[in-house]
């Protein structure tokens, strides 16, 4: 989830819950097209997951920045997208602030599922563990 | 001579702003010299100076080279020896000092003032220097009356004073602004190494080749200049490994250079034998004094059959499984780069690995270190005797799992290629839990929170989070390129369970059959926005990661490594 706000030459962009393909491709155009700005400042200390389609966004983002001379600044990452992009051995490369607990309120507030309470799980499927010939059994979310 | 009876008293701010102001021009301009410009007619109006001229010192040629000026004749580029000149005495000496009467001065440099019709008549010379720090000299020339300024006067010891304070004020500008230069080639070398190692990363292998083959680079520097590789070529599989003598840059440029080299004669169909003499030649055609060990080889799936040769690698371990049996494959010849292969007969290995396996090693392996005993090739056999039954990627993963726990560590480059003929005899324990997913944008989401549940029923919710992310970006690597980002329809079917102590997670689509070297990118620069981190990122946390593809059936497999459940990973 994400949400954009321009303030006379000011951007911020604040990024919370999951960012992943399901997010990216909007957000792409959407940052693609930020012009007459100086500065663009993004805010993601409310992110519980983000994949390499987010990171490549931030890279995405940062590369537009330099392009048309709009100073980027992240000022706070939340500890899942620092690990993320310290895994992808981007963490150097992108002007992070700080990187902070993630803050859940945010996270609802926005309207978020978390991971660990979107979904009611059938264990079915584990009673169906001792077959192990390799063939898939139909768990709950088809 | 007349000499200034006033000067203007140097009042504290002075100072301070011309550093400030000096700092300011730096950061604006990102240009030493075009502060300096900046600062030195502030310097000169100080003094009342009618011309006055910066040398900054070349240590590589022990020169002093006029960088501003500022006057009537402008002698920006001027080079003097460092003990010549009235400025060279100055730098060299370490005082200031005033000449009343240049012209009867002989170290004074007269063939500026011959050709320009200039005449110097008084000058006031200062070093540029903190400390030990020497920058080089500032002079200011002709200090003009202050009651008349067509006459001029001799310097004064308080202008002697100013222009010391002033070149010590200068010498501290130049000090930081060499200091913020230095600030940023070194962020822009980190810049560079770090697309450097992202580069290189690319190149190697992210994924076994259906069990068969499997292999791990771990680096001890940012850049390494160990590699592996292997290709499939019409059924048959060429394997590569190598280590180039060094590290560095100029060891990843080579690195880079034999991979693609090898790749290109792999796919001319060369035997191994004929892949390392070419290498040997067209390394040998470049000027280097980097040689690279070198194991390059065939292999069969269908019967098993293979052949390698190692030039000047460590020793190759073949392992069989039926019996037990070891045996150590030694170097056939001398590293490449080294001689022209052209008069020598090389005599490849020849075997099969149908119920056996090759463990190709460098020695950042062997040298691991164990407490304070050193793993050993000893250590690697009676290891490798453990891994009866597994194929590529679980004997990788049960030697990677011992660097992952911190049981092993090496401060070398570490580099394990695994080739077998064995697939997995799967000791697999009742503890399994799967699902299907309709294969829309949704199934990330909801893959996600399947193996969240799924982790914490295992008891593994502490490393929830890394393998959500390797499993994410296996997942959204279906949906992208095998349904269209979700707009094709069709099923993903999820399988997480244990081999031996490991966690597997097997993921088949019913998409296409998708060639996964069209979406692996490999050893090209990306754009940011094209991807390719995702595959980076599964590297890095899942011990193995191979991807089987068939038409509806493609079968994506990740392997967890037990070790890093201690959270020592």
């Amino acid at each position: 989830m994400y949400q954009i706000t321009v303030e006379g030459d000011q951007a911020t962009l604040i990024l919370s819950g999951e960012v992943d393909l399901q997010t990216t491709a909007d957000l792409k155009n959407e940052i693609s097209e930020l012009a007459g700005i100086s500065s663009l400042d993004i805010i993601a200390s409310s992110v519980s997951y983000i994949d390499s389609s987010g990171v490549a966004v931030l890279l995405m983002t940062r590369q537009h920045c330099l392009a048309s001379n709009i100073e980027l600044t992240i000022s706070m990452v939340s500890e899942p997208v620092f690990r993320v992009l310290e895994i992808a051995k981007l963490d150097k490369l992108l002007p992070i602030g700080q990187v902070v607990e993630i803050d859940r309120s945010a996270v609802d507030n926005f309207g978020v599922a978390l991971v660990d309470s979107s979904l009611s799980l059938d264990d079915s499927a584990s009673e169906d563990a001792d077959d192990t010939d390799g063939e898939i059994k139909p768990g709950s979310f088809s | 001579m007349e000499t200034a009876t006033t000067s203007p008293i140097l009042e504290q701010t002075s100072g301070i702003s011309l550093i400030s102001g000096l700092m300011a021009h730096y950061g604006e301009t990102g240009d030493a010299i075009a502060a300096l410009r900046w600062a030195l007619p502030k310097v000169l109006n100080e003094l009342n100076a009618e011309a006055g001229s910066l040398f900054l010192y070349r240590e590589e040629d022990n020169q002093l080279e006029c960088v501003v000026c500022v006057g009537p004749v402008d002698v920006t580029g001027l080079v003097v020896p460092a003990d010549q000149g009235l400025v060279g005495r100055a730098f060299t000496s370490g005082h200031a000092e005033i000449v009343s009467d240049a012209s009867s001065d002989k170290a004074h440099y007269r063939a500026v003032d011959a050709t320009s019709g200039f005449k110097t008549v008084t000058t006031a010379t200062a070093p540029v220097h903190m400390g030990e720090m020497r920058f080089g000299s500032i002079q200011a020339i002709n200090r003009r009356s202050p009651d008349d300024a067509n006459l001029i006067v001799n310097f004064s010891h308080d202008d002697l004073n100013l222009l010391e304070s002033l070149a010590s004020t200068l010498a501290l500008a130049i000090s930081n602004v060499r200091l913020a230069e230095k600030a940023i080639n070194d962020q822009i070398l980190q810049r560079d190494l770090d697309q450097a190692t992202e580069a290189q990363t690319a190149l190697l292998p992210t994924m076994a080749l259906s069990g068969y083959m499997a292999g791990k680079v771990i680096p001890a520097r940012q850049l390494s200049g160990d590699f592996y590789d292997f290709i499939e070529i019409d059924g048959r599989m060429a394997f590569c490994q190598g280590d180039v003598a060094g590290k560095g840059i100029t060891a990843a440029l080579m690195m880079a250079r034999a991979i693609a080299l090898f790749r290109s004669l792999a796919r001319q169909g060369l035997d191994a034998v004929g892949i390392v003499t070419r290498l040997n030649s067209e390394l040998l055609d470049v000027a280097s004094d980097r040689f690279i060990t070198f194991v390059a080889g065939w292999f069969d799936p269908a019967t098993g059959e293979t052949e390698m040769i190692n030039c000047g690698h460590g020793p190759v371990l073949l392992i069989d499984d039926e019996t037990g049996n070891t045996s150590i494959i030694e170097s056939a010849t001398v590293p490449l780069g080294l001689i022209d292969f052209g008069l020598e007969t090389l005599e490849p290995w020849q075997g099969n690995l149908a119920s056996a396996a090759l463990y190709i090693v460098t020695d950042g392996i062997t040298e691991a270190r164990h407490g304070s005993d050193e793993l050993g090739f000893e250590g690697l056999v009676a290891e490798a005797g453990t891994h009866q039954g597994m194929n590529g990627s679980g004997r990788l993963a049960q030697i990677m799992r011992r660097f992952l726990s911190g049981e092993l560590s090496t401060h070398d480059d570490a580099t394990l290629l695994v080739v077998t003929g064995i697939q997995q005899s799967r000791k697999e324990t009742s503890r399994r839990r799967g699902c299907t997913l309709d294969a829309s944008i949704d199934a990330l989401s909801k893959s996600r929170a399947f193996v969240d549940s799924s982790l914490k029923a295992f008891g593994w919710q502490d490393r929830s989070i890394d393998i959500q992310l390797a499993i994410g970006e296996v997942m959204q690597n279906i949906i992208r390129h095998g349904f269209d980002g979700g707009k094709d329809t069709g099923k993903i079917s999820m399988d997480m369970g244990f081999v031996d102590d490991d966690l597997e997670c097997i993921i088949t689509d019913t998409a296409p059959a998708s060639d996964p070297e069209n979406w692996l990118v490999r050893g090209k620069q990306r754009r940011p926005d094209e991807g390719g981190h995702g595959l980076n990122i599964i590297n890095e946390i899942a011990a193995s990661y191979d991807v089987d593809p068939g038409e509806g059936n493609n079968r994506s497999r990740l392997v967890f490594a037990a070790a890093a459940v201690d959270g020592s990973s």
